[in-house]
Formats: structure tokens, C-alpha cells, sequence
């Protein structure tokens, strides 16, 4: 009996030639997923077009602010008469958002959306990328050909200028400094010694111990964010209190000279009045204060002529010393002022020149101490070193770059400490809607 | 599809224009400073770009289906679908800025990620597999063939047997097999025990047959190694006489082995086009409907 033969012509009479007329069931299987798949993907689309919801073409999450509408997209997506698009428009964002303009004077407004990106999730809407601004910025133009600010600011570690009460003006000489312009006599590098004497012996100042920082709690957009502002009576008293005659167990107000000088008068005549054994009694020198410095009080007859005197001479130390301490005071010197009850040859009051102390250093941007607070105080502001009031201890901007670049983390977009829109030009938003439209 | 050095230019030439891509992303980052959009100039460019890959490599469907049309060789189509269809998915990705966005364009590129690891595995599996089929299957034939050629196995098994068996009334005919039983009516047509070919008759109705005639991969003798010592004891109980015929029903037991293979080694080499296909059909229809919806909202 031969064996099999597997000849090409034996192989070749097995085969049905009709085979691919017959169903096979892999390209059933294939013809039919290949159909019935798209369909389901389009069923999907269907089913919830039907269901009145666009959620699927959606290209992501909107913002935190604008979650209330849900899926109606329609509150912002408004289609023109017979247009195809739905884009949003400027018109549809006014419509709940009255946002003023950047400036009268600019020369190009972009649209909303522009800056303003939707649909990417829970983030802040105003976070807005620093390109928006450097289209501008980058060679500033203005309509009036007015410029308030550097006409080139780029990016914040590229391109921006650095911090204005820190620049110096075209022209100025090389080595000088920005100065701060306070009219005030004031000594960091004092203050911050260790072994400083306060009034209940040896002290340390900490920087919070007059500069007190913001309310953690307290964000109120303007003046919540900045240092609360140093005052006499709750900094310096307690230290350098106004002490004028070692007579007298009180202390002058830090006020006008007028007021510091009412309540000098009136103290020496209260004194006088129950001391009357003091007329005629040469000065103690004693204590912290010489009354009689630089001359003694000349040789009185009765209380009235104790009370000029003594005025003079006390004056003459507080004028002079105690408040020119901190302050620069103007002599008048073109007249005498005659006050009831005085001599004729009492001098002019002074005039304390204002301080003129800045609350705001950064006009044009906002700085908030509470995020920075992790950092000591002297690593931004040198202020251990500062021995002249006219040492401008805002950091450089060059302090700032070394965190806030992108590279390190801390948020180095222009919104971080500018704003685009003037909200002091702001108005009520005019009602668009209902309640029932918005959230149904 | 052997992916061999045929395919250098086509490699190299995807590998520039993903090069390209890539730079002019990473340029656009850079430069525009902005959260990447898909609806910008650029994404958009990206967009056009990876979804008219995207076409391409679906007409091949078409190009196969018609096979008259004269339009490239079915080569360059092929080598087309494969390297542009996977260029098409890192442009996609730079269209998208890696973001899958909202719902629909979330399924899509979930799909997408589907359809290109089926696609790259389906590649891969054609890379190895026919080489590999064609050491192991040399008895190949059509794959739509396979139970049509089984059928004229039983047939031939059942002509051996009755042949070195000696006039046995062995029912061949299918139909007829199937109303009466063929295996009990050719052991009522011979007395076994009554010759010295009772050993392959009985071999042959109690485990041979069955198994030609429903091939299972947990028989006996879908395992060589078990075949060939079932055969080997055979030719010992045997005289010579029968040799031949054994010799022949072992080279069906192979075939049917093999045969047995080519179906495993076929769903593994085609299988995943049942995924492949619907889902690239599924993305290209999103696809359209996300081109509508994009350009108006």
C-alpha cells in the first residue's frame, strides 16, 4: 500500500475554491465590530445629545468660578445669527464681569478669552500667562505717547526692570544709591543690637517687634496685605518717651509743637501753682535730662516769670534734642509769637518737617509678607547693616529671582504682583440674568 | 508584514518628521509662553497633520478592498499605514499638549492609545509569526480551508484503514456518518480480535478517529510526543504488512496537529485585528465629530 503523497496538484484538489463566497466566522466577527463599534461611539454621542448634554465636547473642566453653570454651555457659548460658530465673546464675559480696561491710553485690547483660558480645570482664571502682557510691554506704545512705566519690561527673570524705588535716574552718578526720601532720623543697625537698653534694662529687638506683619487671616485686596504701619506711641514710648523736665512726672505729647508746647506751659504752672518754694530755687541737674543745658534758667520773681523761663529752657532742650532725635525741625525765625500769659521774647515754635515715611514701596504691584514668612525677615531686607534713613531695605529684585523663576517653583507670571484691569475705574456689573437662568 | 531593511527609508523618514515635530513643539512652548492649545495655529497645524495620517492609514482598509484600483503598490500602502499610523499618535499627542481634554476627546485618545498597542503588537506578531509558521506548519493551507480539509482527512483516514483492514464497509459519506455513527458502524462491519489487524482497528476507532474527526487540543494525540510512542508500540504489534498504512495515519495525526497549530498561530497573527479595525473606524467617526464640534465651540 503506498504511503500519503503531498503532491502540489493533491493539495490543491482538497481546496473548496468556493470558500470565500461562505461566511467564515473571523470576518463576520471583524465586518461585524467594525460596524457595530462606531456605532456604539456614535450612540453614545447621540444618547446624550438627546439628553440635552454637550459635556462630551467639552475640551476640559471649567474654572472653579464658572462650575455653577454645570453644562450649559450655552450660558457663554452664544451662536450669532445663522453662524456655525459659538465661540465666546468679549460681550458674553461683560456680561456678569465688568472688568475695566488695562489703560485709557493703550493701544491694543485683546479679548477676553485670550488671557483668560477656559476649560482647564480648577485654576485661577486670573492666573494669565506673561506672554499677554510682554506683547505690550516688551516695546510699550501708548496712544498719547505717555509713559508711566519703563517703556521694555519683559518677563520678571527676563527682561523686567528692576524695582523702581530701587532704580536710580538717568544720569546719576556711578557708586550712588537709590535713596528713600523719609524726612526721619532712624538707625536700624542701632536698633537691632543685642545688647540694647530698653526700659526695663538690657533688650532685643526682633523686626516683628515694630514692623508687624499682616493678619494671617486678614486678605483684604489694597492694605490687608501690607505691614501694619510703625507709630510712636506703639514702637518708640516705651524706649524714648518725651520726657522734658525732671520736675515734672510726665511726658510731652508726640504732636505739633503747638500742642507739645500747651501742654508744657500747663504742666509748669500746675507745678509751680503747688510748688510755689521752686521760684527762685536754683536747678537740680540731675537725671537723663539737664534742664539747665546749655545755660541755666535765668534768675526769676514770681511764678509767672518761672513758668516763661522755664518754658524757654525746656523748649530749647525738646526743639533741640529730644525731638530733632528723629525729627528735622524748621526754626522759624522771621517772627516772635506772643501768647497770653508769656513774655514778649518767647521764640517761634518750629515746624517739624513731615516724615514723609512711605507706606507703599512697589505703586504700581502688590507684595504680601504673609506667603514669604518662612523666610527670615534679614535675608530679603539688610537691614542690620542700615545706618542711614536714606538706605532704601527693599530687596533688589534680584532677591526675589532667586525663587520666584520658573525653574524654582514660586510663581514668576506678571499677575503675581500686577494687575491688568483697573478695578478702581470698576462698575457694578449690570444683572444679565436670573437665578432660575443660572442655575437651571 | 516583515519588517526588514525595505523599510530603512521609511523608518528614517518617520523618525525625522517625529524629530521635527518634537522640536517645533517644544519651540512653540518656549516661545509662546502660553498654556498649550490645541486651537492655536500650531495645534492646529498638529491636528491637520496627525488626523490626515490618521485617513491614510485607514485607507488601507479601502485599498485592500478594492484591489483593482491601480493607486501604489500594496507594499508602499502597507509600509504607509505602519509608519505614518504610528507618527500619527505622537502628533496627536503635540496637538493635544499631552492632555486628554474633556469626555470625548478623553475616549479618544484612550482609543488611540488602544488602537496603536494593538497596531505595534500586530505588527510585531506579523514580524515573527509567518517565519515562525512556516517552520512549524509546513502542512499549511487556507486558513478558511482548515475544517474543510479536516473533513477530507476523516475521509482518507477512514479509506486507509478499511483498505490495510481488508473490505471493510466503512460509511465516508459525512451525511450518512453523522446519521448512523460512523465509528459504531465500522466496528459492527468487522469482528475485532478476529485477524492480526485487530490492534490498529481498535487503535484507530477508539482514539484515532475521534480525534481526526473533532480535533481537541486536550486529546492524546494532539501531543507528538504522545503520538509518536502510540505508532512506535503499533509497529511493534504489527506485521510489516501494515506499515505503510501507519505511516500514513501518522502523517494525518501530524497534520491535524499542525493544522491545530495554524488555527492557534492565525488568531494570534489576525486576532488582533478585531480590535485593531473597530477601534481605529471608532476613533476616525469621533474624530470627525470632534473636528465639528472644535471648529464651532
Amino acid at each position: 500500500m503506498p504511503g500519503r503523497t503531498r503532491t502540489t496538484k493533491a493539495l490543491a484538489q482538497r481546496i473548496d475554491l468556493n470558500y470565500f463566497k461562505r461566511p467564515h466566522p473571523f470576518r463576520s466577527w471583524k465586518l461585524g465590530l467594525s460596524v457595530a463599534v462606531p456605532a456604539v461611539a456614535l450612540l453614545w454621542l447621540a444618547g446624550m445629545a438627546a439628553g440635552g448634554s454637550r459635556a462630551p465636547y467639552s475640551s476640559g473642566p471649567v474654572a472653579a468660578a464658572h462650575q455653577v453653570f454645570g453644562e450649559k454651555c450655552e450660558r457663554c457659548h452664544v451662536t450669532q445669527a445663522r453662524a456655525f460658530r459659538a465661540h465666546v465673546t468679549d460681550n458674553m464675559c461683560a456680561s456678569c464681569h465688568d472688568a475695566p480696561q488695562h489703560k485709557p491710553n493703550q493701544t491694543f485690547t485683546p479679548t477676553c478669552a485670550s488671557c483668560h483660558l477656559e476649560h482647564r480645570g480648577a485654576i485661577s482664571l486670573a492666573a494669565t500667562s506673561s506672554r499677554e502682557c510682554e506683547q505690550c510691554h516688551l516695546d510699550l506704545k501708548t496712544t498719547t505717547g505717555r509713559l508711566t512705566v519703563a517703556p521694555t519690561v519683559g518677563a520678571f527673570n527676563d527682561g523686567h526692570p528692576e524695582f523702581a524705588a530701587l532704580r536710580l535716574p538717568a544720569g546719576a552718578a556711578s557708586g550712588a544709591k537709590a535713596g528713600d526720601p523719609a524726612v526721619l532720623k532712624f538707625n536700624h543697625e542701632v536698633h537691632m543690637k543685642t545688647d540694647l537698653r530698653g526700659p526695663s534694662g538690657p533688650t532685643r529687638l526682633e523686626c516683628s517687634t515694630c514692623h508687624e506683619p499682616p493678619s494671617p487671616g486678614l486678605r483684604r485686596p489694597g492694605s490687608g496685605d501690607r505691614m501694619g504701619p510703625v507709630t510712636y506711641a506703639k514702637n518708640c514710648a516705651s524706649c524714648h518717651a518725651l520726657y522734658f523736665d525732671p520736675l515734672i512726672d510726665a511726658v510731652a505729647p508726640h504732636d505739633a509743637p503747638e500742642k507739645v508746647h500747651a501742654m508744657v506751659v500747663q504742666s509748669l504752672r500746675q507745678f509751680v501753682a503747688t510748688n510755689p518754694g521752686q521760684i527762685g530755687r536754683p536747678d537740680p541737674v540731675r537725671g537723663r535730662i539737664a534742664v539747665n543745658f546749655p545755660e541755666p534758667m535765668r534768675p526769676v520773681r514770681n511764678a509767672a516769670e518761672w513758668v516763661e523761663a522755664r518754658t524757654a529752657t525746656v523748649e530749647r532742650l525738646l526743639w533741640s534734642k529730644t525731638c530733632a532725635e528723629c525729627h528735622t525741625l524748621e526754626v522759624r525765625r522771621a517772627g516772635l509769637v506772643r501768647r497770653p500769659g508769656l513774655a514778649s521774647q518767647d521764640p517761634a515754635l518750629p515746624r517739624v518737617v513731615p516724615t514723609n515715611v512711605r507706606v507703599r514701596w512697589m505703586p504700581h504691584a502688590r507684595f504680601d509678607h504673609r506667603p514669604h514668612q518662612m523666610a527670615s525677615c534679614v535675608s530679603c531686607h539688610a537691614a542690620q547693616t542700615s545706618r542711614e534713613t536714606s538706605d532704601v531695605l527693599m530687596p533688589s529684585i534680584a532677591t526675589c529671582q532667586q525663587c520666584h523663576t520658573p525653574t524654582r517653583g514660586a510663581e514668576s507670571r506678571c499677575f503675581e504682583c500686577h494687575e491688568y484691569h483697573d478695578w478702581a475705574a470698576a462698575k457694578p456689573a449690570k444683572p444679565g440674568f436670573d437665578l432660575p437662568q443660572l442655575i437651571n | 508584514m516583515l519588517i526588514d531593511r525595505t523599510h530603512q527609508s521609511w523608518a528614517v523618514a518617520s523618525g525625522v518628521a517625529l524629530a521635527v515635530a518634537a522640536a517645533g513643539y517644544v519651540a512653540a512652548i518656549a516661545v509662546s509662553g502660553r498654556p498649550w492649545s490645541g486651537g492655536s495655529a500650531i495645534g492646529l497645524t498638529y491636528g491637520i497633520s496627525g488626523f490626515a495620517m490618521m485617513v491614510f492609514a485607514a485607507l488601507l482598509a479601502a485599498r485592500k478592498k478594492v484591489r483593482i484600483w491601480r493607486v501604489g503598490r500594496a507594499q508602499t500602502w502597507m509600509r504607509g499605514h505602519l509608519w505614518l499610523g504610528l507618527l500619527s499618535f505622537p502628533v496627536i499627542l503635540f496637538h493635544a499638549g499631552f492632555a486628554f481634554g474633556g469626555s470625548l476627546t478623553s475616549v479618544m485618545m484612550w482609543i488611540f492609545v488602544v488602537v496603536i498597542i494593538s497596531g505595534i503588537a500586530g505588527a510585531a506578531l506579523q514580524h515573527f509569526l509567518p517565519r515562525l509558521m512556516l517552520a512549524r506548519v509546513p502542512m499549511e493551507t487556507i486558513y478558511e480551508q482548515i475544517p474543510h480539509v479536516r473533513a477530507q482527512l476523516l475521509v482518507e483516514a477512514d479509506g486507509i484503514v478499511s483498505d490495510a483492514c481488508g473490505g471493510m464497509a466503512v460509511i465516508t459519506d459525512p451525511a450518512a456518518e453523522r446519521a448512523t455513527g460512523g465509528a459504531s458502524k465500522l466496528q459492527s462491519a468487522v469482528r475485532i480480535d478476529a485477524d492480526e489487524s485487530a490492534p490498529l482497528r481498535e487503535f484507530y476507532l477508539a482514539e484515532m478517529r475521534p480525534y481526526v474527526a473533532e480535533p481537541d487540543s486536550r486529546h492524546s494525540l494532539s501531543d507528538r510526543h504522545h503520538g509518536d510512542q502510540v505508532f512506535a508500540r503499533l509497529r511493534t504489534l504489527l506485521p510489516a504488512a501494515f506499515h505503510t498504512a501507519l505511516s500514513a495515519l501518522e502523517n494525518i495525526c501530524e497534520e491535524e496537529r499542525q493544522l491545530s497549530r495554524q488555527r492557534r498561530m492565525h488568531a494570534w497573527l489576525h486576532g488582533w485585528l478585531l480590535t485593531h479595525i473597530p477601534l481605529s473606524l471608532a476613533l476616525l467617526a469621533l474624530a470627525i465629530v470632534h473636528i465639528v464640534t472644535a471648529l464651532r465651540y
